[in-house]
């Protein structure tokens, strides 16, 4: 399941004055990672590479192993087997201290009896750093989040974003090859959390910095990341970019996970030229480079689908159908979310446009349709 | 439920005979007369003078203000040392450190005076300051050990972790991190120390020599032969130095919480 | 933001391995540490090496010294001494006798002292606390003291009876007497049942008991039916601490009360400064000691050893 990425470190636009540092980030290689608590396997057989400068993140529900394994690469716990290579050196046996990682935690961990600067300054202490270098450097990564002047400062008199920010210039001032974030933005408020999103990445594409970020959060996972990795129960499900985990799931878990979708399971056949689902209900083609046999999951997300009343003809040749009975119908805003009562009892999500009329009412019968290329098929899925 | 009245001039009239004693010796303590009498003879603080004058009682001063502090010292140390072994340690059981540290809050002073007494003597360490301080330290470790042991738990894990992280060493995690986030805890714990050395009696009697005396010995001496004013005077410093200490501890943390805010 | 590109990059221009190294406690500046154990499984139980060691060498040895001595000096025979000597066993009586007496005066008039305290105005109980604090934290021998000033035949009692009232000629004999000691050890030991009783009283949620008022049920009711069962665990957790407390002690005892009784406390010192017998003294030390311990570790099944010793925590007799 591991793949391995050769392509060029994304840099973004970066500001004006500033070359990309690429090259500064650290190329981190997870081989075969296992850990074991009692008889749960907490990260099973985890093996990943990720590029200088990529900003990858461990995506998962709690309980998935992203925070052991981000643990592990930190060096806080030691795996039963496997090895995490850090710009090819093993540093599996390295102590936490000399790995010379920058980390940012969820409930910020500040240092509460030390300043702003000082808690800025400890890792330059840490790392033997001359005193009058060290003033000016802070000054600097404290620029970098944006609290010039605020280092004399207690950090219990920072606000919550605040407190985060000062985190993140301790985590950034040594120029480490490898940020970790442990739910950074757990904590914050949805504005909050998504100012920060977005500085969070420009800080490290400035910085060339190599990020793996672990949150439960997909919308977080897909705004952010050049790399997820999707663990469930241990194991890593799927691997790539955004794009592809939400446009082409490799399993029914992935597809779960991110994004509304919905599902359909049942056995591939072929009707001449064309592959269907056989189902009692409905007629779903299975999109063209699909040709195996046996069991298929299709995935069609809800934006794909559109509605009209029983009875009428489909609007176009070649499209997949689904009858059901209207059961809700919810305004958000820039859309509305129409929940449709399938032919075997399945709840189906479709979204619309909030600004089109709905040609149907709550308790109508209606058919669903999709054409078949904008859907995905989950081959052999068991 | 509020108290009824009844309950509360009950109350009152405890709390009165609560401080009486108290009052009364500090009241004997000023008096101008040469005998100890209540009401007392015309005030002055002739009976104060003379005991910090005399070599006897001032020696034993200096002996009291050095075993406690040596115990509080050495509580602190010990103390902290423990809480972190019953809080962190994995090779020995929690519940193991746990009762040591705790096990010298329970013993009789009776008890615990004749154990030091036995072993002090053997090893030529009775009636000095060493041995009344490493007595009165074992007394007064639990008090810290207690409270950094709820500090520790207090002390969140991941502040640590960004130590490491950051580069620090196990030990200078401990020194730079840790230690003082439990400092106020172990500082308490060494007041606490302080004040149950400060006028602890049976265990220096235990360990006195006629060379080697503290401020409750020499005072306990002089009570069984009958009360005098210098005594009451003695009596009265003591209880200052005391609840001068208790007050730092239980009205301690909230005051300074108080200045931090206006500042 | 162009401050950014001046922090130099990637760990400082050192090595990333061999750069920090060499710190306190890291074994040098070896290039790649051979396959250790990380964190390492008993560094806390080394940082807690030194008090441990000196809880074993200051406490755990004299305590284990005491028994030898009661064993071997002369003989175990220290023991059988203690148990056939009518004189001990009354000693052992009188201390019981005194310690129950003692721990039910504490509750009896505790119960209500802590009862206004947290049923009571801010004035009353911050009061009530100033009170209860200033006696706490006057040294025991100071206020043992304060005691003879005041049951002397020369004091302050006998002074108002005889002087100012003239109700008698000669002084009432007052001190060195069981009264004296129970006034004395009562007024000492007191503030321990008060706090535990007070912390009891202070965690009921008010709400029961208006709940209970508000069914009906009359004020004696409600205490009797809800409050008094609920402080229940306080008046176990003082009770005990006054009990084991009140018997080893000796100061005063000694001070206050007469020839007649002597107090095991002051048995055991008696043996050691008086007959010269350290070994008995031992032996009765390492009785009194495991009745301590046997008396904390039944009421422990009750009420939890942390809250008996939690008590006052901070002073001891």
């Amino acid at each position: 399941m591991t793949e391995t990425e050769t392509g060029t470190a994304p840099t973004g636009t970066p500001p004006t004055g500033i070359a990309p540092r690429t090259g500064s980030g650290a190329r981190v290689e997870l081989a075969g990672i296992v850990k074991t608590y009692g008889d749960v396997r907490a990260v099973d057989d985890v093996s990943l590479t990720v590029e200088p400068g990529q900003f990858l993140t461990l995506l998962g529900a709690s309980g998935s192993g992203k925070t052991t394994l981000l643990r592990i690469i930190a060096g806080f716990v030691e795996a039963d087997g496997g090895r995490v290579v850090l710009d090819g050196r093993d540093i599996s046996q390295v102590p936490v201290h000399r790995r010379e990682i920058g980390m940012v935690f969820q409930n910020y961990a500040l240092f509460p009896h030390l300043s702003v600067a000082a808690n800025v300054a400890f890792p330059l202490e840490m790392r033997r750093v001359r005193r009058r270098d060290r003033a000016a450097l802070v000054e600097r990564a404290l620029e970098a989040v944006q609290l010039a002047g605020y280092g004399r400062r207690s950090p219990k008199e920072l606000s919550g974003g605040q407190q985060q920010r000062v985190a993140l210039a301790r985590a950034i001032v040594a120029r480490p090859p490898l940020l970790l974030m442990d739910e950074p933005l757990g904590a914050l408020d949805r504005r909050l959390r998504e100012a920060m999103q977005i500085e969070i990445r420009r800080l490290s594409r400035e910085l060339g910095l190599t990020v793996i970020n672990v949150t439960h959060d997909q919308e977080e996972a897909l705004t952010m990341s050049d790399r997820i990795a999707l663990l469930a129960g241990g194991r890593l499900v799927q691997y790539g970019t955004p794009e592809e985990l939400y446009g082409l799931p490799n399993s029914e878990v992935t597809a779960r996970f991110l994004g509304e979708s919905n599902l359909f399971r049942g056995p591939v056949r072929h009707e001449g030229s064309e592959a269907v689902l056989a189902l009692p209900h409905g007629r779903i083609l299975v999109p063209g480079d699909a040709r195996g046999e046996g069991e298929a999951v299709v995935v069609v997300r809800p934006s794909a689908i559109r509605i009209r009343p029983a009875g009428t003809g489909p609007s176009r040749p070649a499209v997949s159908e689904m009858p059901g009975v209207v059961s809700a119908d919810i305004y958000a805003g820039d859309s509305r979310k129409v929940l449709v009562a399938g032919a075997d009892g399945a709840e189906l999500v479709v979204r619309c446009e909030s600004g089109a009329p709905l040609p149907c009412a709550v308790g109508d019968e209606v058919v669903l349709e999709w054409d078949a290329d904008s859907c995905h098929i989950i081959p052999g899925a068991a | 439920m509020r108290a009824g009245p009844g309950v509360r001039v009950f109350a009152c009239l405890v709390a009165l005979v609560f401080v009486a004693p108290t009052l009364i010796v500090a009241a004997t303590a000023v008096t101008s007369g040469s005998m100890v009498a209540f009401p007392p003879n015309g005030f002055s603080l002739r009976w104060f003078e003379e005991v910090l004058t005399d070599p006897e009682w001032l020696t034993a001063l200096g002996n009291s203000v050095q075993v406690g502090l040596l115990a509080a010292v050495l509580a602190m140390v010990a103390g902290t040392s423990l809480a972190f072994a019953a809080a962190r340690g994995r090779f020995l059981p929690p519940s193991l450190v746990t009762g040591l540290a705790v096990l010298p809050m329970t013993v009789p002073l009776v008890v615990a005076g004749i154990g030091f007494y036995l072993v002090y003597i053997r090893v030529g360490l009775s009636g000095s300051v060493l041995s009344l301080g490493l007595a009165h330290a074992v007394l007064g470790l639990p008090f810290v050990f207690v409270n950094v042991l709820a500090a520790l738990t207090g002390v969140d894990r991941r502040v640590e972790e960004a130590a490491r992280v950051s580069g620090a060493t196990e030990t200078v995690t401990l020194l730079r991190i840790t230690l003082p986030l439990v400092a106020p805890a172990a500082l308490v714990g060494g007041v606490l120390a302080f004040v149950s050395s400060w006028d602890e009696v049976v265990v220096a009697l235990f360990l006195n020599t006629p060379q080697f005396r503290t401020l409750p010995v020499v005072m306990w001496s002089q009570v069984r032969s009958g009360v005098e004013p210098s005594i009451s005077a003695v009596a009265t410093l003591i209880t200052l130095v005391s609840l001068v200490m208790a007050a730092l501890v239980l009205l301690g943390p909230a005051l300074l919480k108080r200045i931090r805010r206006r500042t | 933001m162009s401050a950014l590109s001046q922090i130099p990059a990637r760990g400082l221009e050192r090595d990333p391995v061999t750069g920090p190294g060499g710190r306190a406690g890291d074994g040098g500046g070896t290039p790649a540490p051979a396959r250790r154990r990380f964190p390492r499984p008993d560094y806390w139980s080394g940082v807690g090496l030194p008090g441990l060691l000196f809880v074993i060498a200051a406490f755990a040895v004299p305590m284990v010294v005491v028994v030898v001595k009661s064993l071997t000096d002369p003989s175990p025979e220290n023991y059988a001494a203690i148990f056939s000597s009518a004189v001990y066993q009354r000693s052992v009586w009188d201390t019981l006798r005194m310690a129950l007496v003692v721990t039910g005066l504490c509750l009896l008039i505790g119960y209500p002292y802590a009862y206004a305290m947290a049923r009571s105005g801010r004035a009353m109980r911050t009061f009530l606390t100033v009170a209860l604090m200033l006696a706490f934290w006057t040294s025991l021998l100071v206020r043992t003291y304060a005691w003879q000033i005041i049951l002397n035949d020369t004091g302050i009692v006998n002074t108002v009876l005889r002087e100012w009232l003239g109700l008698v000629s000669e002084p009432v004999r007052l001190i060195r007497t069981p009264f004296a000691v129970y006034i004395g050890m009562v007024h000492v030991l007191m503030p321990y049942a008060v706090l535990a009783l007070f912390a009891q009283l202070r965690s009921i949620d008010p709400d029961v008991e208006r709940a209970a008022r508000g069914m009906g049920a009359r004020p004696w009711r409600v205490f009797a039916r809800v409050t008094l069962p609920l402080s229940l665990p306080g008046a176990v957790a003082g009770g005990v601490l006054v009990f084991v407390l009140a018997l080893g002690f000796y100061i005063t005892p000694q001070l206050l009360g007469g020839a007649r009784q002597i107090y095991v406390g002051q048995a055991i010192m008696q043996q050691i400064e008086q007959f010269l017998k350290p070994g008995v003294g031992a032996a009765m030390a390492v009785l009194l000691f495991a009745a301590v311990l046997a008396v904390l570790a039944v009421a422990a099944r009750f009420v939890g050893l942390g809250r008996i010793l939690g008590v006052g925590m901070g002073r001891r007799r």
